[in-house]
């Protein structure tokens, strides 16, 4: 096992965090034992931040005792491995709208102490702008809307300063007819409000029309 | 550590009753319901279409054996069909007093599963409720200049049968009004009304019904007719027909001998004149053209300008021919 970044590892082109509840799987996942500690495999192709960190992403935003942002966490497949890297002092709070979606969710909470599990439009950051008593220091986002930058942006005063966030841009849901680097660069000039932008990342072959970029608050 | 541990139980239990809220809704399961209705009804409808083709070619041994099959199939779907409708017929009159009366049980649950919840449909206006189901015809009409639809799922109305086209559309409004005023009553748990208000609503339609054709509508529905029936293709007008480049030389030679102006061998004619010394020129997609064509009105901007300015950087982004190079080096 080699250490990639804070509590991500890789083995044979492979990547792997180690597990918080040893023994349990959350989404048929292969575990792995190594030297007594178990880790488990992260799927590049069901999760956005894995593609990212294959297809060469240069910093990680998530380490031990983050308080994390988490918008637009669906069933929770990242949510799980990111639960594993902050570890038992971190905390991640998951914003979904979908009802449905956070079914599966609100189970994972329950096993893992450290999941924050909130039904809101990630839109309207008001709504849960009082649980956050000091700032988030990273911030994660995943939503296929046409203003993902925009929402990306609203969020950002629960971001402390100098803190991390990666936004996965899916380039259809804001125009088919566009070129997809045409896309990035105006969804870009959003983010540049608010963020200094570090790395843009192609996530091809993992998702087709995606991408991460990753900034850092001014 | 402990406000921790209270924050994150609070927030627990908060999903929870959210989802608890949105899943315990009663009208969830009539919508599941009257979804399955539809597809088990074109499903009947292929089996028993099969079963009576196949019965003409009269199967025998093995196939004999997979046609009873079929057939007991296709029965067994029927009933699935009667036990669903009997229990949106009961769901909708315990959770719609007023409205499953006046809309049919059947027809109500379509209703509430194009609206998505009861919260939804009973805070809808009347007009609304009249075009559900007609969502496309209803978004042709406000993008294009398509005719504004009459009825959705209110054409299935027992009291919109047998009623001439220029009648429906009146009648639609009225039932959408009833329908609107009754999905309120049974919103705010109001009064039990709905033997009353049917009364006098088939009163007032059969009135409507009676009513003298008029001079115009007559007109209007042959006319619709003529359309829609084939073989009344009229021979296309001397205008609207192909001509030939020579036969249009001439045509145009023709015309502008009397006027002496010189179009060019009667090609496209402008039809404003513009003022000496004035050399602006209208963008290509601005509508240069007046050969017709609709242009979207989000696109317009975006259509490529074909190369055809000068000052390249000036659109910089948005030409075909001139697209920005793009890298993230910098980065």
């Amino acid at each position: 096992m080699q250490k990639l970044f804070e509590g991500i590892f890789s083995e044979e082109n492979k990547v792997y965090t180690k597990n918080l509840l040893p023994g349990k799987r959350v989404y048929g996942e292969r575990l792995v034992k190594v030297n007594g500690t178990e880790y488990r495999e992260w799927d590049a192709f069901r999760s956005k931040y894995c593609a990212a960190l294959k297809s060469g992403l240069t910093k990680s935003i998530f380490f031990n005792g983050a308080t994390v942002l988490y918008l637009g966490s669906a069933e929770g497949t990242t949510v799980s491995h990111v639960s594993d890297i902050i570890g038992e002092e971190g905390a991640v709070f998951c914003v979904d709208i979908s009802e449905i979606a956070m079914k599966k969710l609100a189970a994972l909470a329950e096993e893992r102490q450290n999941l924050f599990p909130i039904i809101s439009d990630a839109q309207l950051t008001a709504n849960y702008k009082e649980y956050f008593e000091k700032k988030a220091d990273c911030m994660f986002q995943d939503i296929s809307q046409r203003n993902q930058a925009d929402i990306f942006v609203r969020n950002a005063v629960l971001l402390k300063k100098g803190g991390l966030g990666a936004i996965a841009i899916k380039t259809k849901s804001i125009s088919q007819a566009k070129e997809k680097l045409e896309v990035v660069s105006d969804e870009i000039k959003i983010l540049e409000k608010e963020f200094e932008i570090l790395q843009v990342v192609n996530l091809e072959p993992f998702e087709k029309h995606h991408y991460l970029v990753l900034v850092k608050k001014k | 550590m402990d406000a921790r541990v209270e924050l994150r139980k609070k927030l627990l239990k908060k999903t929870k009753e959210q989802m608890n809220e949105k899943f315990a809704g009663k009208e969830i399961h009539i919508i599941k319901a009257v979804r399955l209705l539809s597809d088990l009804d074109s499903i009947n409808n292929l089996m028993s279409e099969n079963a009576s083709e196949w019965k003409i070619r009269q199967p025998s041994g093995e196939a004999a054996e997979a046609f009873t099959e079929l057939n007991e199939n296709t029965e067994r779907i029927a009933t699935e069909k009667k036990k669903l409708m009997e229990f949106i017929e009961k769901e909708m009159a315990a959770e719609f007093p007023n409205f499953s009366v006046l809309a049919t049980p059947v027809l109500g649950a379509k209703l509430l599963a194009s609206a998505g919840s009861k919260r939804r449909l009973c805070l809808m206006p009347a007009s609304t409720i009249q075009v559900l189901g007609a969502e496309k015809a209803l978004f042709a009409h406000l993008r294009r200049k398509a005719n504004s639809p009459k009825h959705g799922h209110l054409f299935n109305h027992p009291l919109m049968q047998k009623l001439p086209r220029f009648k429906r559309g009146k009648i639609a409004r009225i039932i959408a009004g009833k329908l609107a005023i009754a999905l309120k009553q049974d919103f705010f748990n109001g009064e039990n009304t709905s033997k009353e208000v049917l009364a006098e609503l088939e009163k007032q339609i059969a009135k409507i019904a009676a009513e003298p054709v008029t001079p115009k509508q007559e007109m209007r529905e042959k006319v619709l007719i003529e359309q829609h029936t084939e073989g009344a293709k009229k021979e296309p007008s001397e205008k609207s027909r192909t001509w030939t480049p020579d036969e249009r030389r001439a045509y145009f030679a023709e015309k502008n001998k009397s006027t002496g102006a010189n179009t060019g061998a009667g090609y496209r004619q402008t039809p404003f004149k513009r003022a000496e010394g004035d050399t602006w020129q209208k963008p290509h997609h601005e509508g240069r053209h007046f050969g017709g064509g609709f242009t979207p009105r989000g696109e317009r901007s975006e259509r490529p300008a074909f190369g055809r300015n000068e000052n390249k950087s000036k659109s910089f982004g948005k030409g075909r021919f001139n697209k920005p190079k793009h890298s993230f080096k910098k980065f």
